[in-house]
């Protein structure tokens, strides 16, 4: 029952959240709903505007309630003059500075983090820091309960260039480790439709089941102070998960190295190592974390003292005169998905490269019109494919299948064939597919088959060039295991790869694939294949690599790669993909780096980039059934 | 079979053997040339510029008129 006002003097609260924002800005909100309720308020949670009736309008998120609300105008001006904005953004991003125009125009002003709040202040805003800290509802495992936490570090966090760089640079370490990581991109709002996300309850609860929560900054912008996300951590605290991150500004009260752990980029791997290798001192950051954030940083006393001091204050003064931007009303760039200025990028000589790109193409067509000619005149067939194998693969029931497609890798290929041979509790054989490549590929390849006969091999070589797809196919064909592993001869897999995705087959019957995340090497570090399937992503573009665990049947299905040599060319990944969705069929993502992708100066890669549109254009009319986003054919 | 028949189809069996071995010969070759045509095409394609700003195209357009305008004086002054 909530409490009778005239009885109390407390105005009732009303805390407002867009139903259309992020949805962690939710979690946020029913805290401060709880921690107003146990402190004795009426409170409610609303998604409307705030409006002046005397009672508290509490607007979490100002960035996004606003203006996500569709209102006038003036109608967003006389809210937000009722409003006491509680701002959750980080200085220097784009969201940052749509809250100060609000908070400019706002009757109070509280920020939960110090940071933005010294920089809230230096524009002129009178904002005070709310202190984040737990509510009851978040812990869903007793801290002293001491089962095994099934994770060993996890992440959670939108995928910028920099995160991405500081995660790969960890990729050692987080394949050696039961490793999860929650990745997205902000490209709309958030929420329980976003794949791989979790919110409230569950996340609550994958946090319980994890040692240690990773924080990394995202990319810098400009003076922006290394920012301590607060929600997240509190959240982590609450459930005993350790967090690691990187120095942060504003974390006190909280100690680093008590309540939570403190190390620099370069020495993040080897703080978690210790970490995970120390449960003693684990388990006594964890015990004075959980004490902090439910007892002397409890968000009932810091909403509590927040709402009487409003009560004192009233709630119909500005904060700073109005200075309102010109121009479009402030929008959040992760909410409405615009960028840029609106204007297509201008491509000069476009028919060139278009026909340069087909003359290309063709002369890869007269190439293999030659090795057919001499294929005809050697063995008198268009093709002929050569099979070399070791001792050990005709016996082998392989539980997985590694089709490598090898051409023009003689230099780096060994080291590909190492990390497939490492491969950890599974049964598996490889599959080489030499595709008649100018160097030593197949002889670097036998030797090492002659070297390793323990391993089951068999080297598939062709007397005729015919491109990626074709030797993928050759060999799914010659696979004899129902999970077929594809990768290329320059890539590597970790040693729990290929168990883990089989395990991921084997766990969704309905997945016709399974990935996981790769690590970027040999330029600057990256991740790739990180985010969740996502249809509606996958029309928006191609961000899942080749190098994935199929069902054989399911290739078969789909019919394998296409050989396109025409518009398409380079872009047969992406296609098997589509046509996956297409079919109704998905993929499951293992959300741990298990391979690494080897990123070279020049490759197909940059070919198949030459006027994309009218691949992707090619591509759309194959499967019209996807959601595709919205422009030109 | 004659002894001749066996002459003439050993002889026969050589020039093919030749023949072959000239075609084959003559295939590699246009296979080097062919790979080599192929990375330069490559290599001109990729190196194309893709795409642009307007705003550096502008700029760029603005920075020669400059230098366009800039040499006319200084011709017209030498005169």
């Amino acid at each position: 029952m909530n409490p009778d006002p005239a009885l109390t003097g407390h105005r009732p609260v009303r805390v407002h959240v867009s139903e259309r924002g992020n949805a962690f800005m939710r979690d946020i909100a029913e805290w401060i709903v709880e921690a107003a309720a146990l402190a004795g308020r009426d409170a409610v949670l609303e998604t409307g505007l705030p409006k002046a009736d005397g009672m508290i309008h509490l607007a979490v998120a100002p960035h996004e309630l606003f203006p996500l609300s569709g209102a006038s105008p003036a109608e967003v001006d006389a809210a937000v003059a009722a409003s006491v904005l509680v701002c959750t953004e980080q200085p220097g991003t784009p969201w940052f500075d749509t809250t100060l125009d609000l908070a400019r125009r706002a009757a109070a002003v509280l920020d939960i983090n110090v940071v933005a709040v010294d920089a809230l202040r230096a524009a002129g805003v009178d904002a005070r820091h709310l202190q984040l800290g737990a509510v009851p509802s978040m812990t869903v495992r007793d801290p002293a309960d001491a089962t095994a936490r099934p994770i060993d570090v996890l992440f959670l966090g939108a995928l910028d260039d920099r995160r991405g760089a500081v995660l790969a640079q960890l990729a050692p370490v987080l394949a050696s480790r039961i490793a999860e990581l929650r990745l997205f991109r902000f490209e709309g709002p958030v929420g329980a439709h976003t794949p791989g996300l979790v919110f409230g309850h569950d996340k609550y609860r994958l946090l319980a089941d994890s040692s240690t929560l990773l924080n990394v900054h995202r990319a810098s912008t400009g003076s922006t102070r290394p920012y301590f996300e607060w929600a997240r951590m509190v959240e982590a605290m609450a459930n005993g998960c350790v967090v690691v991150t990187e120095p942060s500004d504003g974390t006190a009260p909280l100690v680093a190295g008590t309540h939570f752990v403190e190390a620099d980029a370069d020495h993040l791997g080897a703080t978690i190592e210790a970490l995970l290798d120390d449960p003693e001192r684990r388990r006594e950051i964890a015990a004075a974390a959980f004490d902090a954030v439910t007892g002397e940083l409890s968000l009932v006393t810091a909403v509590g003292t927040a709402l009487d001091r409003l009560d004192r204050e009233g709630t119909s003064g500005r904060t700073a005169p109005p200075r309102r931007q010109r121009g479009r009303p402030p929008t959040d760039r992760r909410t409405d998905g615009r960028s840029g200025t609106g204007f297509a990028a201008f491509r000069p000589h476009r028919e060139l490269q278009v026909a340069a790109k087909r003359a290309a193409i063709a002369e890869g067509h007269l190439l293999r019109r030659l090795d057919t000619a001499a294929c005809l005149l050697h063995h008198g067939t268009e093709q002929h494919v050569e099979r070399w194998t070791t001792p050990t693969w005709e016996p082998c029931t392989p539980e997985v299948s590694v089709v490598v497609s090898l051409y023009d890798y003689a230099a780096v290929v060994c080291e590909t064939l190492d990390s497939i041979a490492a491969s950890e509790d599974v049964a598996f054989e490889i599959v080489v597919v030499e595709d008649h490549a100018t160097d030593a590929s197949r002889d670097v390849v036998r030797t090492w088959m002659d070297a390793h006969p323990g391993v089951p091999v068999l080297l598939l070589g062709k007397e005729v060039n015919e491109g990626l797809s074709a030797a993928r196919n050759t060999g799914f064909e010659a696979a004899r295991a129902e999970m077929v592993m594809t990768i290329d001869a320059d890539n590597l897999l970790v040693p729990r790869c290929l168990r883990r995705l089989a395990d991921a087959l084997h766990a969704d019957a309905g997945a016709g694939a399974a990935y996981a995340i790769l690590e970027d090497f040999g330029a600057s570090p990256a991740l790739r294949s990180a985010l969740d399937w996502d249809v509606e992503r996958l029309c928006r573009g191609n961000y899942l690599d080749a190098q994935a665990m199929w069902r054989r049947t399911v290739w078969a299905e789909l019919g394998g790669y296409r050989a396109d040599e025409g518009d398409v060319y380079g872009w047969e990944d992406w296609d098997l993909w589509l046509r996956l969705a297409a079919h109704g069929g998905r993929a499951a993502i293992v959300r741990q780096v298990l391979g690494r992708y080897r990123v070279q100066a020049t490759s197909m890669v940059a070919l198949s980039n030459v006027a994309q549109d009218l691949a992707v254009a090619a591509i759309r009319q194959r499967y019209p059934s996807l959601p595709w986003p919205a422009g030109p054919t | 079979m004659s002894a001749t028949d066996i002459d003439r189809l050993r002889d026969e069996n050589a020039e093919l053997r030749r023949r072959v071995e000239a075609a084959e010969a003559l295939i590699a070759e246009l296979r080097e040339e062919a790979l080599v045509r192929r990375r330069e095409v490559r290599s001109l394609v990729e190196a194309m510029p893709a795409a642009t700003s307007r705003k550096a195209l502008l700029r760029a357009l603005a920075g020669d008129l400059r230098g366009q305008v800039l040499g006319r004086l200084r011709r017209i002054r030498r005169r």
